[in-house]
């Protein structure tokens, strides 16, 4: 682990498929950071991973993440999902769930919990999340969350907490990534 | 467009289900108060920071000499100004942003502050006056909320009550028509003349039952809530504010809107907000006492004394 900073760029290794986490843009073959923080390489099989572990007090959604929002509003033919108070809502499609038709869709109220994944992040245009697995198209544990309570954690802690697997928790509950 | 917070159905389901059995998120009971932090500043008067659980409000008293006003020549002025900005949370929108336009929240905190401390006549104004019609002092204490969790009304009137008790100003004397302010070396400063120390309590209410039993029935299970925090606040389907002082005389009871509440509930609350008032005053004069005797120090006010004489 090595400590980066926005300004900052390296070469990934070309040969092997790159997978990018969050905090970490590309031109070409060349990465840059954009925050300071650790970066992190990790290889698994055939393909690498790369991102940049940091902290901050705003969530900045990044494509793959997981993620628990609160249903806000719906308009057209998607709901609007609130991740974080007082910032922007990501989109959720009303089909954005496993074997979701017209007929037969899920219907989440204002208020709703849903856990899901960050699908596309656009600076031009809202935050698309999904609710199912992307490799398998099933449902993976997604979808709306009933009971329970919500507990707001820092940024950097639920990460962690989502890449370790053996994390010391006294519950393993979905956080507000 | 103020925007709210986003609360889930999950988690107002558990708050109110853990309520109606009597316990709160932070281990609380229904009508225990977070612990109150007061800390004063050591080298300057007139400044206190007050901090209730995450809730923090810091205040400080100034004072200026000016014209009394033309209708009230024997009394001097005292202003509170209560400007909420969103340092505390993005819930409160900055004035620049909303053209000046305060939300209805900050309207209510802000108005409640001013009518439990200035209008129950905490402050002396008539000590204020120097020479009727001429000269007085304007005192001014310039609230800055800092961060939010609940309950702004309470922390202001703790926070205002302790920099107002906090604050010296200059020792002054008159010769005829002017005005002699002396040094901090010269004499001490004297205290303002506070006449009670009112306290707001803020009360919150949820209703376990439909509408329908609150308004007709007579089951009065509605729950009470005292100091409430962020979420408790937010999902509050009324709030009653009172403010007392430690004779135990109500200076200020305000209820808008809301739950429909039965009158014996209010005289219950009332009853509560009697008994923790007399702890907080105490608690309040404890902390000015301590910072007045850290203040006392004979050796060095001797040794300005000779200073003095020598120049």
């Amino acid at each position: 682990m090595s400590i980066v900073i926005p300004g900052d760029h390296f070469t990934l290794e070309t040969g092997t498929e790159v997978v990018l986490g969050p905090n970490l843009q590309t031109t070409g073959n060349i990465a840059n950071p954009t925050t300071a923080g650790y970066l992190v390489q990790t290889q698994t099989g055939s393909s690498s991973l790369a991102y940049v572990e940091a902290d901050s007090k705003r969530y900045m959604p990044a494509a793959q993440d997981f993620v628990v929002g609160t249903i806000v509003g719906s308009f057209g033919e998607s709901y609007k999902v609130s991740l974080a108070n007082f910032s922007t809502p990501a989109v959720l499609g009303f089909y954005a769930f496993p074997n979701a038709s017209k007929k037969n869709r899920p219907r989440l109220k204002t208020g709703d919990l849903v856990y899901a994944r960050v699908a596309s992040v656009d600076p031009d245009l809202d935050v698309e999340l999904e609710c199912f697995d992307a490799t398998t198209g099933k449902e993976g544990g997604f979808g709306h969350l009933e009971g329970g309570f919500l507990f707001e954690v820092r940024l950097a802690y639920a990460r962690y907490l989502l890449r370790h697997q053996d994390a010391p928790t006294p519950y393993k509950t979905p956080s507000n990534v | 467009m103020v925007r709210d917070y986003d609360i889930s159905n999950n988690e107002k389901q558990f708050v109110l289900t853990a309520l109606e059995q009597n316990i709160r998120l932070d281990g609380r009971k229904l009508l225990q108060m977070r612990d109150v932090h007061i800390s004063v500043s050591r080298d300057e008067y007139g400044y206190a920071e007050v901090s209730l659980g995450k809730t923090k409000v810091a205040c400080r008293v100034t004072a200026e000499i000016t014209k009394p006003y033309e209708d009230r020549p024997f009394e001097g002025i005292f202003q509170i100004s209560t400007e909420i900005s969103p340092i505390c949370s993005p819930f409160f929108e900055s004035g620049l942003t909303t053209g000046g336009k305060q939300s209805n929240d900050e309207i209510l905190i802000s108005r409640l502050i001013e009518k439990a401390v200035r209008r129950s006549g905490a402050l002396d104004l008539e000590s204020l006056c120097i020479i009727a019609g001429s000269k007085c002092w304007a005192i001014r204490a310039d609230l800055q909320f800092l961060n939010y969790d609940g309950n702004f009304i309470d922390i202001s009137s703790i926070a205002v009550m302790v920099a107002l008790l906090h604050f010296r100003k200059p020792d002054m004397e008159i010769d005829g028509n002017n005005v002699i302010l002396f040094d901090e070396d010269q004499r001490n400063p004297v205290p303002l003349s506070i006449l009670h120390i009112p306290l707001c309590f803020t009360f919150q209410f949820y209703n376990p039952n439909d509408d329908e039993e609150n308004i007709k029935g007579n089951l009065n299970n509605e729950l009470v809530l005292l100091d409430a925090n962020l979420i408790e606040e937010r999902l509050s389907l009324g709030s009653m504010t009172l403010t007392i002082n430690k004779n135990k005389e109500l200076c200020q009871m305000v209820k808008c809107g809301g739950l429909n509440i039965d009158a014996s509930m209010i005289m219950n609350c009332c009853q509560h907000a009697s008994n923790l008032v007399d702890d907080l005053t105490r608690k309040i004069h404890d902390v000015i006492r301590t910072d007045s005797e850290l203040r006392k120090n004979p050796v060095e006010k001797e040794l300005q004394v000779v200073n003095q004489r020598e120049t």
